[in-house]
This record gives C-alpha cells, structure tokens and sequence, in this order.
C-alpha cells in the first residue's frame, strides 16, 4: 500500500515539474497548444505539376480522403478570367485534371465544378484550359451567372456582416467540398487564395464590395468548409492580381494542402508574402476563431513531389 | 400528268436558290447560342458556337450592292480599298451591259417580292405610282457626298442582312424598326405588284442607268446625239434628288454640329474611328451585332435629332462588356466602316473612356474598401487615390482606359446604376501601353 501511495507520489511530482518545466520552456501558447492539437498543413513541392497532384492525393488518401462513402463532389476552381495558365490568374488546369483523375481513382463518380467567372465563361473556361482539362476528365464545367437557378439561400449565423447568400447549391448538395484556389496577390484583399475564392460561388458578389468586404469573405469561410483546401501555389502573381497579367511572378512550384482553409490561407500569406496582415481577412477570420493563423499553431510537414 | 411549271420557270429556281444561299450567307459568322445547340444537339450554355463558315461571308451579300458601297466610300471620304469594293466594282461592271440581271436573277429582296406579287396579282392602288428611284438615287449620291447617309435606308441588300438578327437573343429592340424595311416592300407589293423594284429601288436604277449610260456614250463616241427622253428623265431625277437632299442634308448637318457639342459621342465598336465617319459608312446591315458574342454591341432607338447617328449600332456596356479577346464586330463590316483591327492592336484602342462618379462610388462616397472595377479592368487602368484613412479610391488613368466597359460589370453600386461608366471618345485613339 506504502509502496503504492510513494510511487503516485513520485508520479504527481513528475507530472507537475514536467508541467512547469513545459510552461517555462514554452510559455503559454506552447501550452495551449497541447490542449488543442496544432493543425497540420503540407506543402508539397515540385516543378512537376502531375507528380505534384499526385503526391497531394497520396496525401489526403493518408488522412482519410475525402470521407466514407464519398459519391458527389462539388470542386471550386478557380476559373474567373480570360488568362493563360502560365499568367497564374486562374488554378493551374494540369493540377485540375490531376485532381479529377484521382478522384476517379479514389471512386468519385460524380465530380460538378461551377464556376461564376468574371468575365464570360465561353473566354475564362476555355482560356484558362480548365475547360479542356474538365472535359478531358469526364467531366463537365457549370457556368454560373447572375440569373442561374442553381442558387439556394442560406443564413450565415457565425456571421458579422454577411449574414445571408445565395450559393450555387452543389457545394451544399455534394457529399465532399474541395476548394482549389490559386495563390495570387489581389488589389482588393491584398491577397486572394481559399477563402476569397469562394466569392466565385455566390450570386450577389457585388453587394461583398460595397459592404465591408474583408469582413464578408472572412463571414462566408465560417460558413462554408471544405474537406480538402488545395492551393496552387506553383506560380504566383506578386502584383497586378487578380487579373495580371504581371511582370512580377513567383515560381514557388509548390501546393498546399489543408483540412483547415484559414490555416491554408494564413499559411500561403506568410510564405510567399511575409504575413497574414497583407489580407485583412485572414486576420478577421483568425479573431473569430475560424483556424489557426499562426504557424505556432499549424504542424508545417513539407514534402517533395 | 404532264406538271405544268409557271413561265420562266429556270428563272425562278435561280432566283430560289440565290435567296436560300443569301439567306446562309447573312446566317454565317455566329450562329445565335441557342440555335447552335439545337444544330449540334446539346449545350453546357458557354462553349463557342461552332464555326459553320467564316463570318466574313456576312458581308458578301451587302457588298454585291454599288449602291451601299459607293455611297459608304462617298460619305466616308476615304478610300476603303477592299473586298467589298471589288465585288462591288465588278457588280457594276456587269450592270454597264446586262443592265437590272442582278435585279431579275439574283436579289433576294426581288425574289421575295416577286413571289408576293404571284400571290397578289392585282394591287390595291388603281392610279400610277410615280417613278422615285431617281430621285431617291440623286438624293442618296448628295448626302452621301456631304455625309448624310441617306443611302442606308433604301440599299435593299444591307436590309435583307439584317434580318437573321431576330435569331438572335437578346434582340436589339430598336434594331426591329430597319429590320421592317422588309415587311415595308412586302406591304408596297400589296399596293402594287413590285411596287418597290420597279419605283422605288434605288439599287436597282443605278444597276439600270449604268447599262442606259453606256448606250448613250456609245452613241456619243460613233458621233451620234444620245437619246432626248434619257437626257430629259436624268435631268429630271437629278434636279429633283437635289431638290429632295439638299435640304435634307444641309438641315441634319446643321443639327449635328450642335448635337455633337451637346450629348456625348457614344461608344463606337472598335475600328469605327470617330461617330461623324462611322455613321456616315455603316450600311446598318447588323452583321457585327448579331457576331458581337457578349451583346455589347446593339441598336438603340434615336436619341437626338442627329439623323445620321439613327440605328447605328453602338456598344451599351453595363450588364456585359466588350472583350479583350473579340473583333469579331470588325471582321464581319463589309462597307469597312468599323475597319478591321487584329487583335493586338484592339488590345490597345480606346473606344471610351470610364468616368467614376465619386458621389455615389463606395470608396469616394463611403469610404469602403471596393476597388472592384480596378480589379475587373483588364488593362490596369484604375489607379488608386489613398484616403487620409488608408482606403484605396478608383482614378480612371485615361491614357490606359480602353472604354471596354468592365468595370460597369464590376461596381456594386445598383442604384442609380454603376458609379463608374463609359463614355464615347471623339476619335478613337491607339494607346502606347
């Protein structure tokens, strides 16, 4: 019994100097961060862009691919502008048709990808080559525009600003949500990768500009996550986004790959430009508790394809 | 059973075949959406329409008529040497010997009246209908000389192009009222028989002056006097075509000066050059409205007393936009009034010129962070002012606004309609970057 009772002795004392000996070491956040797992974000890199995307699905199929019994998939890309895919306006179409052949491979059978561009969808889809790689998949592109029917109306309740839109409904419908933005700078935002690519999916885009913006794109990641975020990150628009073209890109041949769009994004904004406060909602999205912004909080795994 | 075909029965399947092939002819370049997908049996709503043959057939059919061409050189004071006026040239040539073959044998209007007048063999009116198409000829010749485009309204050719545009979704509503010319023939045929080939047509009495002209000179050369009734009949028509244009012409361009310093120039497709050339040249055939793919391109009803600028087709960007990537409008004109521009140099002309209207605009007015028609502007020519309190304000750079329009599509201003829009320019200019 004596014996016993030293032995939790011993055990307690451990426990509370390694305890404090963590707390001085780390300090607070390391601490809290043992309470709450760090989030994990890959980055995969590689200047070939097939190897990339196949390193990606290996990636997710680790980590339970898109979930059980996935049938319908509703893929965001981004497709908004009539731009080559070397100007890096739009995801990169080698990766979107990587990606559609993995979800073949992984069982997907029904793949939607809308797209509201910006300019006419007869010049961005098919100047983007994401068109050409949808087809070539099996699948089909949906234009989406103003006076689409495929709007449904959702209420936004973690929202500050936004608190009601209308978003194409195969993202609600879908069994699996994978956002497939591209990292690029944005006049606008300052930056545009995850969150602020899901403004291609709302019917009234318009009324997100004249009503605080950044507080509108950080409202809707509370609402709409997907399982996968991939951002292409193979070659970035430092300047002159969304459009471009620019003279001053990035070839940072990399992709990231989160659960978490916040940590996605916050992720890309420190790595390729310096910090999250370059996009005000990223920022925003982190003080509402929607991810992690910090990379104390993110479990960085790099990996080469 | 013997079939009994009608007289001249070789004479009408030409003319049948002729109207059919016209018919495709004015089809060609961009099918509308709709119809594409029904020819081709499915649509996802944005794929090109397929190219069923190259959009400058269109202007085949408006090119075969001396009337329009000529009269669209004359009133553009330029010399637009091209396809249309080689066709245009030989059409005329042929007229020297044959005369109105092309009015019997050919002209799709012609056929079409000509069937009406099989249908109704007897007119309503009972008293002769006087001869116009001097007149109308002379006229046309003057005001196209001092650029009054009274030519358009009568050059039957342009008029039946005009019609596949009612294919086309959304219609330009304005554009129905030259589009009727057709039903205007049809209706004359009522009065009587082939009132407007043989009256009226003023395509159809240069064709037959031009042989009538010859005879004479002939006559001239072997020392003879050319024929007394010719000569009186001409005098007459161009007494009267003067009668009837001067002041007519004399009367608009007045009113065009001061219309011009007044209203805005309106947005002209690109290669148009300036509105008093463009207006004067274009034939209002719609070749370019029904290939403008977005619809920017349209007709509006008329707007001021600036005759020469009626149903001229111009871009109204707002809900679209004229594309960095099309000049299609520009490939289809056959009078060359919006001159054919290749697309790099369409990348940098300026068509107009965006305006914001800091009272209403978000980040002038309210100091929200917008920029939106910077960032839909294809042509970086929004700059941006930086408010005491950091937030960026739109400052349209006039030497890199193209006048395309996107950033119209782009503001989130609703009412009263977008705090950014686009302005004609006096002259269409290339910019340097």
């Amino acid at each position: 019994m004596g014996e016993r009772e030293n032995i939790s002795r011993r055990e307690a004392l451990k426990l509370g100097f390694a305890c404090g000996a963590g707390l001085l070491a780390g300090g607070f956040d390391a601490f809290a961060a043992d309470a709450s797992p760090k989030t994990p974000v890959w980055v995969i890199h590689g200047s070939d862009k097939a190897a990339l995307m196949r390193k990606a699905m290996e990636t997710m199929q680790a980590e339970g691919g898109f979930g059980r019994s996935v049938k319908k998939l509703a893929l965001k890309v981004n497709a908004a502008w009539a731009r080559t895919p070397a100007e890096g306006a739009n995801t990169d179409p080698e990766l979107v048709a990587g990606f559609l052949k993995g979800c073949r491979e992984f069982g997907v059978s029904e793949v939607s990808v809308p797209e509201f561009p910006c300019v006419p969808a007869r010049e961005a889809f098919v100047m983007s080559g994401i068109n050409a790689a949808v087809e070539g998949a099996g699948f089909k592109m949906q234009a989406i525009g103003e006076r689409s029917k495929n709007f449904a109306p959702v209420s936004l309740k973690s929202a500050r600003r936004l608190t009601k839109a209308e978003v194409v409904d195969d993202f609600l419908k879908a069994d699996a949500v994978v956002n497939m933005p591209v990292c690029k700078n944005h006049r606008a935002t300052g930056i545009s990768c995850a969150m602020k690519n899901w403004m291609g999916a709302v019917r009234d885009r318009r009324w997100w500009h004249s009503h605080d913006l950044q507080q509108c794109v950080a409202d809707f990641a509370g609402f709409l996550k997907p399982t996968w975020t991939i951002i292409d990150a193979t070659r970035v628009m430092m300047t002159r986004g969304p459009q471009g073209p620019s003279d001053n890109m990035k070839t940072p041949n990399a992709l990231i790959l989160s659960k978490d769009q916040v940590a996605a994004d916050a992720f890309a904004a420190i790595e390729f430009f310096g910090s999250i406060q370059e996009a005000d909602y990223i920022v925003l999205a982190g003080e509402m508790g929607l991810g992690p912004t910090s990379l104390a909080k993110m479990d960085v795994r790099r990996l080469r394809a | 059973m013997k079939i009994r075909l009608p007289a001249g029965w070789p004479r009408l399947l030409v003319k049948l075949c002729a109207l059919l092939l016209f018919l495709l002819l004015s089809l060609s370049g961009t099918l509308p959406l709709w119809l594409d997908s029904l020819l081709k049996g499915s649509s996802d709503g944005f794929s090109e329409p397929a190219q069923y043959m190259p959009g400058w057939f269109k202007g085949i059919l408006p090119a075969l008529s001396p009337f329009a061409v000529f009269g669209s050189v004359l009133s553009q004071r330029a010399l637009v040497i091209g396809g249309a006026m080689a066709l245009a040239g030989i059409a005329l040539l042929v007229a020297l010997w044959r005369g109105r073959l092309f009015c019997a044998w050919l002209c799709p209007l012609g056929t079409v009246a000509e069937f009406e007048a099989r249908v109704f063999k007897k007119g309503l009116l009972k008293k002769q209908f006087p001869t116009l198409n001097g007149m109308i000829f002379w006229a046309s010749v003057l005001g196209a000389c001092l650029g009054l485009p009274i030519f358009l309204a009568f050059d039957p050719l342009s008029s039946f192009n005009r019609a596949p545009l009612l294919l086309h979704w959304p219609i330009a509503l304005a554009a129905l009222i030259p589009m009727a010319f057709i039903l205007f023939v049809l209706l004359l045929g009522v009065l009587k028989p082939m009132l407007w080939c043989s009256r009226i047509c003023p395509l159809g009495f240069l064709l037959g002056f031009a042989r009538r002209l010859r005879q004479q000179a002939l006559l001239l050369i072997k020392g003879k006097a050319p024929e007394r009734d010719f000569v009186l009949e001409s005098r007459r028509d161009l007494i009267k075509g003067v009668c009837l244009g001067l002041p007519l012409t004399v009367a608009s361009e007045g009113i065009l000066a001061s219309e011009l310093v007044d209203s805005g120039a309106p947005v002209l497709p690109p290669g148009a050059g300036n509105a008093v050339n463009f207006h004067a040249a274009c034939t209002r055939c719609y070749a370019c409205v029904a290939a403008c793919p977005s619809k920017v391109l349209t007709v509006g009803l008329p707007d001021s007393l600036n005759v020469p600028a009626w149903f001229a087709p111009h871009l109204k960007p707002g809900k679209v936009a004229c594309s960095e990537t099309c000049n299609r409008c520009s490939q289809v004109c056959s009078p060359g009034a919006i001159k054919f521009t290749p697309l790099p140099e369409k990348r940098k002309l300026q068509i107009g010129l965006a305006q914001v209207d800091r009272k209403t605009c978000v980040a002038w007015s309210e100091g929200q962070v917008c920029m939106a028609c910077d960032e839909y502007c294809p042509y970086h020519a929004i700059d941006s002012d930086t408010s005491a309190d950091g937030v960026s304000r739109p400052v349209v750079n006039p030497d890199k606004c193209r006048g395309c329009g996107y950033c119209m599509i782009s503001c989130p201003v609703a009412k009263p309609g977008p705090a950014i829009s686009v302005k004609g320019v006096l002259n269409q200019r290339t910019l340097k970057g």
